[in-house]
């Protein structure tokens, strides 16, 4: 009858609804680095709008939101300042800067009615890459920022014949939202070593909001990175509100504003 | 009867040529956790009901103290397993707590059942049962879970019948043959140039055409580019977009718009097959409604860029170390993301488990 059918066309068996298989990670602030907002929990992005809508327009374009979890395991938690990560060390007054400089690329983002997700690789002090999501200008869903900005650093590699090994090994990404589950593979798959970001992705995160793949024990999937979680993480959120309270035409419609349109 | 039709391969095709072979692989559905998990049980207490005239009564009472919200599954009364026992049946009372095995924990009818709510005449010493703590999902869940303790089944023929094989006839999985020899056909064109063995194509299955075809290019020049990425990118191209150059891997082709088979889109439109959005410009968005058929099991990138496109269906021919589509994570079956999609395995399993061997 109808209820294969329909199975059929959303997919995947109609995994039982009764237990959910939510991972659920509890969100500590790691201690140290978030100056001067670590006593508040960073926002989580998720769920203002409809669910559908929200998914639709977050996949569509870049990574998206929240704030961490799961990923701070492993960390070490200096209160002074630097913090090193295989082959990387960056003091919190960088790590500020560098951020913020991410956070204005979001803005600048929104203003252009782009996705306000801003990323930036940085090498030896030096801004290899700063990527933006390009998911509706190739029709590639995914050209999240992340990626965009990884392809950025192998052609700089390319042009000043370096080799991307020895380079991603020594790059930190800074990036407004939690990486989703796909660029939290792929970061893990170019051994960058610690990823700072803001707020979390709670739709698609991939550093412990619904996987933790920067953690996770995947021999072969390139190698585990630590993150920073809580980089302005409100102001991020902000953003991304203001972005999805307009409608990402790209997106497709789904079944809920399809229905309300018809009652119309 | 296992003898069917195999079309040529791609780049060996000579014309009349038909190979007669049996399918010699098996396809099986990778389903959640959920569905292929065994059955998990919880203690109970039952009671034997002595008095088989007062078992309506009893029902509507004991229901009333304890309604077993959570387990509605659970029938509340069963014929009693054992044809020796003085009494016909046994009916459930309630759900015990975990540690309550040894005898001096157990509780007597009194303390189960207040007097003034239930009338306990009829009802013998309860004693302990295991019964189902979760509704089966599956036929072989259902099987287990109905020799504990009878439940209600509600059955997903679809999913009965993917477990069972008989999803897909004889000439389906002739054409899922052909498409993931395609596919098998790039791994080694891209293991010719010294690239990793695995092969993908990407089709729509709406109008039976291979949209892409492409192979794992990854080099030190770009670890990305996975044969998944690559045929994600190449759909994107026969759109008119996209982002590499494959122009020095010739087996990475995309099926440009305009070749398309007029009459097969104006069936799309006519059809019911399409119920989901369509774009502006007629397409949809990215891969949704696609098939892809790939050699060896996507890994977390590959896995999660596919709920990205919104893929309707992976075929894999073998699973691999860190997959992510049955092996170490199952991305296609997650409630908490936004699409979730159909997975397959074993087309062609030992041919394209001989590639990644090789290389």
């Amino acid at each position: 009858g109808r209820r294969p059918d329909r199975r059929r066309r959303c997919g995947c068996f109609g995994a039982g609804k009764q237990r959910p298989s939510r991972i659920q990670s509890p969100v500590h602030p790691p201690s140290g680095c978030s100056p001067g907002n670590s006593s508040r929990r960073p926002p989580t992005f998720r769920r203002q709008l409809s669910s559908d809508r929200l998914s639709a327009s977050l996949s569509l374009s870049s990574p998206s939101v929240s704030w961490a979890s799961g990923c701070q395991r492993g960390m070490e938690e200096t209160p002074a300042a630097a913090l090193t990560a295989r082959g990387v060390s960056v003091s919190s007054e960088e790590r500020e800067a560098w951020m913020e400089r991410a956070m204005h690329m979001a803005k600048e983002a929104l203003e252009n009615g782009e996705v306000p997700v801003g990323c930036l690789m940085v090498y030896n002090n030096e801004v290899l890459a700063k990527g933006r999501n390009e998911v509706n200008q190739t029709k590639n869903a995914t050209r999240h920022a992340e990626m965009v900005a990884i392809d950025q650093v192998l052609e700089w590699c390319h042009r000043y014949g370096k080799s991307p090994t020895e380079v991603f090994e020594h790059t930190v990404l800074y990036v407004t939202v939690e990486p989703c589950i796909m660029c939290a593979a792929a970061l893990r798959l170019m051994k960058i070593p610690l990823v700072v970001y803001g707020c979390q992705n709670e739709r698609f995160g991939g550093c412990g909001s619904v996987l933790d793949i920067s953690s996770a024990d995947l021999p072969n999937t390139g190698t585990p990175f630590k993150c920073i979680p809580g980089y302005q993480a409100e102001e991020a959120v902000e953003m991304l509100k203001t972005f999805y309270k307009q409608e990402n035409p790209n997106a497709p419609k789904s079944k809920v504003r399809k229905k309300e349109s018809h009652k119309c | 009867m296992d003898r069917v039709l195999c079309p040529g391969e791609h780049g060996e095709e000579n014309g009349s040529v038909m190979e007669h072979k049996t399918i010699p692989w098996h396809i099986f559905p990778v389903l959640s956790d959920q569905q292929s998990q065994g059955v998990e049980l919880v203690l109970a207490y039952a009671v034997p009901i002595l008095d088989k005239k007062k078992t309506s009564r009893l029902v509507k009472e004991i229901s009333a103290v304890y309604p077993l919200e959570g387990q509605q599954h659970l029938k509340r009364v069963r014929a009693c397993t054992d044809k020796a026992s003085p009494h016909p049946l046994e009916m459930l009372i309630c759900l015990a707590k975990p540690g309550k095995e040894k005898a001096e924990g157990l509780h007597t009818l009194s303390e189960l059942l207040p007097d003034k709510q239930v009338d306990c005449c009829g009802l013998g010493e309860p004693f302990l049962v295991r019964v189902p703590a979760h509704p089966p999902l599956t036929r072989m869940q259902f099987e287990e879970a109905k020799f504990h303790w009878p439940t209600a089944f509600h059955e997903d023929k679809y999913v009965t019948s993917a477990l069972t094989g008989h999803l897909f006839s004889k000439e389906e999985k002739v054409k899922m043959q052909t498409y993931m020899k395609q596919a098998i056909w790039a791994a080694q064109q891209g293991a010719a140039k010294g690239l990793k063995a695995i092969g993908a194509v990407v089709v729509d299955p709406a109008t039976e055409t291979v949209l892409a075809v492409g192979h794992d290019c990854r080099r030190a020049s770009n670890p990305l580019l996975h044969a998944t990425m690559v045929c994600i990118d190449l759909v994107a191209q026969g759109q008119g977009r996209g982002t590499y150059n494959f122009k020095s891997y010739p087996a990475c082709t995309a099926l440009p718009l305009g070749n398309r088979d007029p009459s097969a889109s104006k069936a799309i439109r006519a059809g019911t097959v399409r119920k989901f959005e369509s774009r502006d410009d007629g397409l949809p968005y990215i891969c949704t409604g696609y098939e892809l058929y790939i050699t060896s099991e996507p890994c977390v990138m590959c896995a999660m860029a596919l709920v990205h496109s919104r893929i309707q269906r992976v075929f894999y021919g073998t699973a691999s170390p860190d997959g992510a589509l049955g092996t170490k994570y199952k991305i296609h079956t997650r409630q908490d993301l936004n699409h979730r999609f159909e997975v397959f395995r074993g087309i062609l399993e030992d041919q394209c488990c001989s590639l990644t061997e090789d290389s």
